[in-house]
């Protein structure tokens, strides 16, 4: 055999053994809860807490931290009970929790998740966060690009309208992810450094039983305040023309593939007897029109609609209720919660619509 | 670009094929140059404008040098105040003026002066004092100049050893281009080997400690004595994998590409005194301090005290080196002190006297201790967290009452252990006596073992900053 024959021989054989030991390390993994292992920061205290505690909740919010810093389970459990209606609830939304993730976090708590869990309040987005970052190259990004969900992703982005190469980069992304994932890179990195609680819980640990935190009470150097006052400060239109953005956005195409895989989704919560409310918060979604016209057509059962500067002017043009470009402050989010608790409240309260765990 | 970045490995997968396919060495040295540009230029292009200044600077210094015979003092200072201008430019300027403004404000002065807040480029201390010491030795007659500005502009920027060392001497590299080079005569496994101990070293340890030693030292008062010695420990842990794991990848991508770098590290916390530390750590930056400052400076000839002011400067500028603020400073002039204070107890002491002799064994554990306790002042971010620190790490009195998990004393007793098995030898070359697919089955499965150990999060290397 050639020189040349001989080291192509050696690379496949180094290949080999390197997937057969990273199949190896995961199997053991498995045995030992590898996904769980694998959380870290504000990740894996929430889903902690919340395993802790799961027969305690009958409703779960998930989401990006439009969700974790606008919905506030307390406010959200005592207007329902204002209403006659008990419930109990906890946030399990994250920073930069994207699309492709709420899916796979939505099918891994409803696989996991005890009797108790009735209800998935889970926010709409669109697979493309557009100026938001990526959160890419994180434990966390790596965790989700299952084969299963790097394939979705995958198959998604290529299959959007936007340009090859922008589609190409996109999916070649979550291939090198996937990739890291089939080769477990850092899977026991968080392991490592277990039981460190988030700043934000650490200071304010009675929160950390609800999973809210507004982003007035984060205390981490990382939250800016007052980006919003500079940008008001220097353009007193600021939010006038983010609505402006919001309503030329708005007309935006959805990727075919949002509603195939969030038809999936809704599958796959109610075989596990959990019935799925998507949301839209403001100030979000580029691909609002289309999302209500598939819950129009019945494609999405259950859909609350938050997100319309027409409706709810209050959550875009009032900076009293606003924290940044992105989020509300605490009163905002306490007057959003009491909003999407009265429009869950009939879905809710629907006897026929109370799915039963199997 | 990093060494245990995930885009660096293609990258060099193509850098080490092409070099290899291309048959003339002009051709290759071309494609490495250009490739260590675009390595980086891939952090911050805006500061190739920068090396490139130093390159052909210090060239046409060396060729000056070189030809004349008059005014050569002149043309070789020249060099060394363009180098230090640029590095205390972009290194120096804002803590000076900010010190400066400080001590004006003291004596009751209100000067107002404006920093210039520019991004440290990266690795500019490192090929300043590559490049400055070719003009040194062309000027000491014990180097001839670079036959190209090719190969000087290819000494300086050679991407391995390019942002983080070693720091590599133009005598040892540039007679290395006359050599021929061919792929056979690499040893392929011993550089597979040194570069994955590199990368454990850097991705597995350094990263992992980095949150634990973060976290105490945010906030030094929150914790106790224990804390404190945890903390430092594991920061004694993490430079000397960072930096050491750093040099081990340089010297393993160097060799694959037929060139020879200086080791940088030998197993320096198994000194047995603070003279031997300094002959192990850091041994590229200890020799040229020593080189280009101590013995100009007078080095160990003359009295004690002119001596010990000799010391004291060229560890007072080694510490002002490693970073623009003064806790650096303080983290040199401890070493100086130490230094001088183990030159002095030489002299009271003979090698052969019974005090040497029994106080032997206490060598190793006394120097380790010290080396910690400078790492204290290396690592805090400002010097009253430093002595806070101190205080703690010497059960002076903890303000603290917060710990941090004691279950990490476990990993750092496994790699001290690690490191003492590797000194001895117990492990070495043992890919040599493997089949080449024996060789690569166990490389593969040593990869896929060592993954997820690795940190995900980007942790830039420690000696990036200087």
């Amino acid at each position: 055999m050639s020189r040349t024959g001989r080291f192509g021989l050696n690379v496949a054989v180094f290949l080999l053994a390197l997937c057969a030991a990273a199949l190896g390390v995961r199997r053991a993994l498995a045995r030992l809860g590898a996904d769980e292992l694998q959380e870290a920061g504000v990740t894996r205290f929430k889903l902690d807490t919340y395993a802790r505690h799961a027969a305690d909740y009958e409703l779960v919010f998930i989401g990006s931290s439009r969700m974790y810093r606008q919905v506030d389970p307390e406010v959200f459990d005592d207007a329902l009970a204002r209403r006659g209606f008990s419930t109990s609830s906890y946030n399990l939304g994250l920073p930069g929790m994207w699309f492709y993730e709420v899916l796979y976090r939505a099918n891994r708590i409803a696989v996991r998740a005890p009797a108790a869990l009735r209800w998935m309040v889970i926010e709409l987005q669109d697979p493309d966060p557009g100026d938001e970052p990526l959160n890419q190259n994180s434990q966390r990004t790596i965790a989700w690009h299952t084969p299963r969900y790097t394939w979705i992703a995958c198959r998604t982005e290529l299959a959007s309208e936007r340009s090859l190469l922008e589609r190409l980069s996109s999916a070649g992304g979550h291939l090198v992810q996937g990739f890291m994932n089939a080769l477990n890179l850092g899977l026991l990195t968080s392991a490592l450094d277990r039981g460190t609680v988030p700043l934000e819980f650490r200071e304010h640990a009675e929160l950390g039983r609800t999973g809210y935190m507004p982003l007035d009470l984060e205390p981490a150097e990382r939250v800016r305040r007052g980006r919003l006052v500079r940008a008001l400060l220097k353009e007193p239109r600021y939010l006038e023309r983010q609505v402006e953005l919001h309503r030329a956005a708005g007309a935006v195409a959805a990727p075919s593939g949002l509603f195939t895989n969030l038809a999936r989704l809704v599958g796959e919560l109610r075989q596990h007897g959990i019935e799925p409310i998507f949301v839209l918060l403001p100030p979000s979604s580029r691909t609002r029109t289309e999302i209500v016209a598939a819950h129009e057509n019945g494609v999405l059962p259950n859909l609350i609609d938050l997100e319309d500067p027409g409706r709810f002017p209050e959550f875009y043009l009032e900076p009293a209720l606003r924290f940044d470009k992105h989020h509300l402050n605490q009163r905002g989010a306490e007057r959003l919660t009491r909003l999407l608790a009265a429009a869950c409240f009939p879905i809710l309260s629907t006897p026929r619509d109370r799915p039963r765990r199997p | 670009m990093i060494f245990t970045e995930w885009r660096f490995f293609p990258f060099f997968l193509l850098v080490f094929a092409v070099h290899w396919a291309l048959r003339r060495e002009g051709a290759r040295r071309l494609w490495l140059l250009g490739t260590s540009y675009v390595f980086y230029g891939a952090w911050d292009w805006r500061f190739l404008g920068l090396i490139w200044l130093t390159t052909v600077m210090d060239y046409l210094f060396g060729a000056q040098l070189a030809r004349v015979e008059r005014r050569r003092v002149a043309w070789m200072w020249a060099s060394v105040v363009m180098n230090l201008g640029i590095l205390g430019a972009f290194k120096y300027f804002d803590f000076f003026v900010g010190s400066g403004t400080q001590v004006l404000h003291w004596l009751g002065l209100d000067v107002r002066a404006t920093a210039l807040e520019i991004v440290l480029p990266a690795g500019i201390s490192f090929y300043t004092f590559q490049s400055m010491s070719y003009t040194l030795d062309v000027y000491r007659r014990e180097l001839l100049p670079a036959k190209s500005l090719l190969d000087f502009a290819f000494f300086v920027a050679f991407f391995p050893q390019l942002v983080a060392g070693p720091i590599v001497r133009a005598a040892d590299f540039l007679p290395q281009l006359a050599e021929p080079r061919s792929l056979a005569r690499i040893d392929f496994r011993a550089c597979l080997v040194l570069f994955l101990s590199g990368f454990v070293k850097k991705a597995c340890v350094s990263d992992n400690l980095a949150p634990l030693v973060e976290r105490y030292f945010e906030a030094p008062a929150l914790y106790g004595s224990a804390s404190a010695w945890l903390a430092t420990l594991s920061y004694a842990t993490q430079i000397y994998c960072d930096f050491s794991g750093y040099s081990d990848m340089a010297i393993a991508c160097a060799a694959l590409l037929g060139y020879r770098l200086r080791l940088n590290f030998d197993f320096p916390y198994l000194a047995r005194s603070i003279t031997e530390f300094w002959r192990r750590w850091h041994m590229s930056l200890s020799t040229w301090l020593r080189d280009y400052l101590y013995i100009p400076l007078g080095g160990s000839r003359g009295s004690r005290l002119f001596v010990f002011r000799n010391l004291m400067l060229t560890m007072l500028l080694g510490g002002l080196w490693h970073g623009a603020a003064w806790h650096f400073v303080v983290w040199g002039g401890l070493h100086g002190l130490a230094l001088a204070w183990h030159r002095a107890w030489r002299g009271w002491f003979s090698e052969a006297s019974r005090v040497r002799r029994l106080l032997a064994p206490l060598g190793l554990p006394l120097t380790l201790s010290f080396v910690c306790l400078g790492w204290i002042f290396f690592r805090a971010r400002t010097l009253p967290d430093a002595w806070t620190a101190t205080r703690a790490f010497l059960f002076l009195g903890t303000p603290g009452t917060q710990e941090l998990d004691p279950l990490v004393f476990a990993p750092l007793f496994l790699l001290a252990l690690a490191h003492v098995v590797t000194r001895r030898r117990w492990l070495a070359g043992w890919w040599e006596k493997l089949p080449a697919w024996g060789f690569a089955v166990a490389y593969g499965s040593l990869v896929g073992l060592v993954l997820p150990f690795v940190s995900v999060d980007f942790t830039p290397f420690i000696y990036f900053q200087f």
